[in-house]
């Protein structure tokens, strides 16, 4: 972009900052502003009016929807207030759910990873293309596959019980296996790219020192490549545990009712008449506070680690 | 120097195997390097140097042969298990950790105590002068001060040889030079056996207790620096080590009996090459009957090429008068001022061009210029018959 703004001529670098060529900066402004700043203001704001019974909201400014979220005043609201612990429950259990999926989809991403980085350049785009290839599958077909896989009739159980590994079909759908397989299939490339990337970067010839100064594989695994690679290890799990966090069509469709998540909350606020609309935008928020604040101690860490050593 | 062998490399082969083409690094390769030696690697790009220092380290498998460490074969084992640290090319200083923890890491590794580890670690960060930048990270240290980490982690677990992968390429001309007294110095003072790989002749010179050099996958000559320069066995090395001159010349015969007034000349030289023995050469450009040294013997009448360094040939103003001794007529094609010398292109009567280097001595004058007719003479003593 820089290029192109500087073929404009002598003093094309200067214009920018007196503020003449705002128009470029155009399509970040429209991308922030139209598609996350407007949107967020919105949520924030339904999530303090009134619920309107029929879906929609009532433009009264209340505190109701947090209120819902917390508080428990029995079935009639007219028993002492109490902690509301269905909701902390989901959050909870959503909590767990997405952790496990990031811890597997780690132990699983990393070696993925570090086999793709540690091959022939010319072979490490096949290897990725592989990676890929289901991900051009639109996510709800493949998570409605994936219950086809796994069900008591399904292919899975035919095969274990073929082999005579089991006698009876096991019950795979609807439990939290269920709901982590699907978590796993969903993100593991956001896990496997970002790691790939660190380690392609990863100048191999600190293994060979360590290995040098008496390392044997695990240590140099442990005590130079993984801090080596940090980064793109922190950003693989960021980037899995948040959409898994809110993630609702595997838990929806694999995890059954019993097993809800923060995602088939939201989603239930939203859907035909019975939807509570500023319960679900306060749910929402309560979820993006969450991360931000998970967000700002890894940033804060990071900082920490780019000024050390004095 | 003692009479124990640190590393015994014994008929050692590296094929790198390729579907069409497999590339021999390394062919058949023996030699040992002394206790407390400072031994050098010398060679172009692509020679095998790096192959076999990483034989050593143990970041190459060995196609055939051995390597003994004091004795004892380590060709089998894992780097991690070879008592032998090495200084990497671009360092590879762990970056995530500070100077002190970088210099500690073998010694943590090996389960030395604690107490142990802190001593030696700090004694290796005063041996480089480093003790005040402990805390730092890799990347806030200059280059040349990397390079000093570098070394402090790998002297730090004491191995019994230190191997050293062109460690000064990455520094700039000064810096270079300091670290070479540096090096040596740190050698000295340790005692462990150095094993340096560079393509920097003059680095190897100026370091080196002996030198190997070696050029597509096999080892040309193995002398002390001296040996190397003033004996070179083939045009490889006279080549690759200084500038030389490779004129022809026919056997005539074994060594003539020198006239009276050389004799004096012909005993000191003697005690420069013992192992050579003497032939009688006529030059192709005209100078007859010379004795020179050879490392090899040569059948009469046999072509061969001899060598001799531009700064051992004199040149003169054409005089009339007698006495010339092994002199030729030539003309001065051009003359380049290099500082400390003057080197001189010369065109000789029968067509062949030499070089030559005069030194800028005090009372040096250029008593010639470009075109004029001079008078070259080639000292007996200074020519060596070079193998093929």
């Amino acid at each position: 972009m820089a290029g192109w703004i500087t073929k404009g001529g002598n003093g094309a670098q200067t214009s920018i900052v007196d503020g003449k060529q705002h128009i470029l900066l155009m399509p970040a402004w429209f991308v922030i502003g139209i598609l996350l700043v407007i949107p967020v203001l919105v949520m924030l704001i339904y999530s303090f009016l009134t619920q309107d019974f029929r879906g929609g909201v009532i433009w009264e400014f209340t505190l109701e929807a947090y209120d819902q979220f917390f508080i428990d005043r029995g079935l009639f609201g007219d028993e002492p207030a109490r902690i509301e612990w269905t909701y902390l429950g989901i959050f909870w259990r959503s909590f767990l759910q997405a952790l496990f999926a990031m811890v597997f989809c780690f132990l699983i991403g990393f070696p993925t990873a570090y086999f793709i980085a540690t091959r022939a350049p010319k072979s490490r785009s096949f290897w990725l293309f592989l990676i890929t290839i289901p991900y051009w599958v639109n996510l709800l077909i493949r998570t409605v596959s994936m219950k086809f896989l796994i069900r008591d009739t399904g292919p899975l159980n035919n095969w274990l019980m073929s082999w005579g590994v089991i006698d009876d079909p096991i019950s795979m759908i609807n439990t939290n296996f269920a709901i982590q397989l699907g978590l796993f299939y969903s993100y593991l490339p956001f896990m496997v790219l970002p790691i790939y990337a660190s380690i392609e970067r990863y100048n191999f010839a600190l293994s060979e020192a360590a290995a040098d100064l008496y390392s044997n594989r695990w240590t140099t695994l442990f005590k130079v490549v993984i801090p080596a690679v940090k980064p793109g290890i922190i950003a693989g799990c960021i980037l899995v545990f948040i959409p898994s966090l809110g993630a609702f069509l595997a838990p929806d469709l694999l995890g059954g009712a019993k097993n809800f998540m923060i995602g088939s909350l939201v989603e239930e606020q939203f859907k035909g008449q019975s939807g509570d609309w500023p319960f679900g935008a306060a749910v929402s928020m309560i979820l993006l506070t969450i991360i931000m604040i998970i967000l700002l101690f890894y940033a804060r860490a990071q900082s920490r680690d780019n000024n050390g050593g004095h | 120097m003692t009479d124990t062998h640190a590393i015994d490399i014994v008929s050692v082969t590296k094929v790198y195997p390729h579907r069409t083409d497999p590339v021999v690094a390394l062919d058949n390769i023996s030699f040992s390097i002394g206790d407390n030696e400072f031994f050098t690697l010398l060679g172009p790009s692509g020679c095998g140097k790096t192959t076999l220092l990483r034989m050593i380290g143990g970041f190459e498998d060995i196609t055939k042969g051995q390597i003994l460490l004091f004795g004892d074969d380590i060709s089998r084992l894992q780097s991690n298990q070879r008592p032998v640290n090495t200084v990497f090319q671009q360092y590879a200083l762990f970056p995530h950790l500070t100077v002190y923890e970088n210099v500690a890491f073998g010694l943590k590794r090996l389960g030395r105590d604690t107490d142990f580890i802190k001593t030696q670690t700090h004694a290796m960060l005063e041996l480089i002068r480093m003790a005040e930048f402990a805390e730092r990270k890799p990347s806030q240290l200059s280059g040349g001060q990397q390079q000093r980490v570098a070394l402090a982690r790998a002297l730090a677990p004491q191995p019994k040889v230190l191997l050293l992968d062109e460690p000064l390429s990455a520094l700039d001309l000064k810096l270079r030079q300091a670290m070479r007294e540096e090096l040596k110095e740190i050698q000295k003072h340790t005692g462990i056996t150095f094993i340096f790989v560079t393509h920097d002749q003059e680095e190897a010179l100026t370091m080196s207790d002996r030198i190997a050099v070696m050029s597509n996958g096999q080892v040309q000559q193995i002398g002390s620096p001296k040996e190397i320069y003033d004996n070179p066995t083939n045009i490889f090395v006279a080549n690759f080590i200084g500038e030389a001159n490779i004129l022809k010349a026919k056997v005539t015969g074994p060594e003539k009996s020198p006239a009276k007034a050389s004799k004096a000349k012909a005993s000191k030289a003697q005690a420069v090459a013992k192992d050579q023995v003497k032939l009688c050469v006529d030059l192709e450009c005209g100078i007859k009957g010379l004795n020179i040294f050879s490392q090899s013997q040569f059948q009469k009448g046999k072509q061969i090429n001899v060598m001799i360094r531009p700064e051992r040939i004199q040149i003169k103003p054409l005089s009339r008068g007698r006495g010339k001794v092994n002199t030729v007529g030539g003309t001065v094609k051009s003359i380049s001022y290099l500082g400390t010398d003057t080197q001189v292109q010369l065109l000789l009567d029968d067509g062949e061009s030499l070089l030559a280097r005069l030194q800028n001595t005090i009372d040096a004058t250029s008593s010639f210029g470009v075109g004029n007719k001079v008078e070259i003479t080639i000292p007996e003593i200074s020519i060596r018959a070079l193998s093929e």
